[in-house]
């Protein structure tokens, strides 16, 4: 949602927060639909963030676990702080830049959360010397990241579009290397592989979507949004959100099957 | 930004060679009492591009204003082969001088889901009266770089606001992020000699004291153009240039 409010332009459309012209319904019409609605879903997740990480207290016994709720819990707090002062200050880049990049943590952060409280996470997994593979893992999710707060620089200041490229294109070589060493180190590991893959293909996507985005928002001149200039632009930052999330559990896993050698 | 004026520029240029052109003219400079009438017209040549249909759909008190849609204001040829909403101004020329601004507001209206007037100028701190004649609500965003830029919200119809710039700026521009279609530009001037060209492409720029001035034309679309003048006592002063 946050993604269709930065393509539609809409991040101004409620010049007020925490209310939304001095309501908390305003009509929704052109960008309020998109501003509002966001509003609207992140308060949601924010109160469902406080009932998991309140459940996560009370019935988590692993002490990392419970951090790991405190932890989103603090990130989605914050990610509203930061949405509202996006707002209030017109929307100032560095804070714009954080906002963009924290939502994109907050759901890796969740994610880890579903991943390690898993039924599943306990099975013990058969596993050989794959140390090098989640370093590896490790490494390139904080390259993933360090694309996601690259494209949100380029999103919301609209320079440094040539190093996101060019680490796209790091990414792709990264990615390959991360799929052979996968091949060679978890041939048996039909888990670990088909996060791999999977993660490479998601890399693939993203990365002619990025093309896709480039295209219809630097090279097309219109007045007016065009579709194509809202949804390809969103669905590259959203599919960036799943990416680096998806690097987290990959890397997550990889350890995971490390300790339990 | 500096990548999107990159390829704005580039399409600009684009535009330029298949014969896209505005032109700028100054006719005459005639004194009057109280110093001279310059006049002059933006002329168009080249095909002139089809005005883009703006949908309305986004909000129903918009579309049941406008059913058929707005069409875009960003270029307007008008029949006589001239530019719409060309603002015009004195540059260089009056420096050192002081000019006391008009107590008398310049309206600025939200009316039918756009913006009225389009292009407009202002001198430095008249107030600026900013109307919402709509059933519906507007945020009107000022992207000032000088001055101080403001987004305030007018939910209601017959609601005002008025606001002054402080520094001169050419141009400021609004935009209401409800309506995405909607945009208009100010040129904050510290003099009075400012005009913008309407449906037959002229300007006249009154009251103007005798001397040599630098004159520049700006629009939205096709940038800016500069020229020297030279206003005489009496007579009349005539030129042509091409940007």
């Amino acid at each position: 949602m946050g993604g269709l409010v930065t393509s539609t332009d809409s991040g101004l459309a409620v010049p007020d927060w925490p209310l939304s012209f001095g309501g908390f319904l305003p009509p929704m019409v052109g960008g309020i639909r998109f501003e509002h609605s966001h509003r609207v879903i992140a308060s949601t997740v924010g109160l469902l963030t406080l009932i998991l990480a309140i459940w996560t207290g009370m019935k988590e016994e692993k002490t990392k676990i419970r951090w790991l709720a405190i932890a989103a819990l603090g990130a989605v707090v914050l990610q509203g702080i930061l949405g509202g002062l996006t707002v209030l200050y017109r929307l100032p880049a560095p804070i714009s830049v954080a906002h963009a990049c924290l939502g994109p943590t907050f759901f890796s952060l969740v994610v880890s959360l579903a991943t390690v409280s898993s039924p599943k996470w306990e099975v013990r997994r058969i596993s050989s010397d794959q140390g090098s593979f989640h370093h590896f893992a490790l490494i390139t999710t904080l390259f993933i990241f360090l694309q996601v707060l690259l494209g949100a620089i380029v999103r919301h200041t609209g320079s440094w579009i040539l190093v996101h490229i060019a680490w796209a294109f790091l990414l792709l070589i990264m990615i390959g290397r991360l799929v052979r060493k996968a091949l060679v180190d978890f041939e048996d590991e039909k888990e670990i592989l088909r996060s791999t893959f999977l993660l490479a293909f998601l890399v693939i996507i993203e990365f002619f979507l990025g093309l896709g985005a480039f295209a219809f928002t630097r090279l097309v001149d219109s007045s007016q949004a065009r579709w194509s200039q809202v949804l390809i632009p969103t669905l590259h930052q959203t599919l960036g959100s799943l990416i680096l999330a998806m690097g987290v559990v990959l890397a997550l896993r990889s350890r995971r099957d490390l300790a339990q050698v | 930004m500096k990548q999107t004026k990159f390829y704005f520029s580039a399409l600009m240029v684009v535009l330029g060679l298949i014969g896209v052109t505005m032109l700028f003219s100054v006719n005459s400079a005639k004194a009057v009492e109280g110093g001279t009438v310059l006049t002059g017209k933006a002329v168009f040549e080249g095909t002139p591009p089809a005005r883009e249909k703006i949908r309305l759909d986004a909000d129903p008190v918009c579309s049941m204003k406008f059913p058929e849609g707005l069409e875009s204001e960003e270029i307007i040829v008008n029949p006589n082969g001239t530019l719409k909403n060309v603002f015009v101004y004195v540059k260089q020329g009056l420096e050192g001088q002081k000019f006391e601004a008009p107590k008398e507001p310049v309206v600025f209206d939200q009316n039918g889901c756009h913006y009225t007037p389009h292009v407009f100028g202002i001198q430095v701190n008249q107030p600026l009266e900013i109307r919402n004649s709509d059933e519906t609500l507007h945020n009107v965003h000022a992207l000032p770089k000088a001055n101080q830029e403001f987004n305030l919200g007018m939910p209601l119809k017959g609601m005002k606001l008025t606001k002054t710039f402080n520094s001169p700026e050419t141009m400021v521009k609004f935009k209401c992020e409800v309506h995405p279609w909607m945009a208009a530009y100010a040129g904050v001037i510290d003099h009075p000699f400012f005009a913008v060209t309407g449906d037959d492409g002229t300007f006249q720029l009154q009251g103007l004291p005798p001397g040599e001035y630098v004159v520049e034309a700006w629009h939205e679309k096709y940038g800016a153009q500069t020229a020297t003048v030279k206003v005489p006592d009496t007579g009349e002063v005539s030129f042509t240039f091409k940007g």
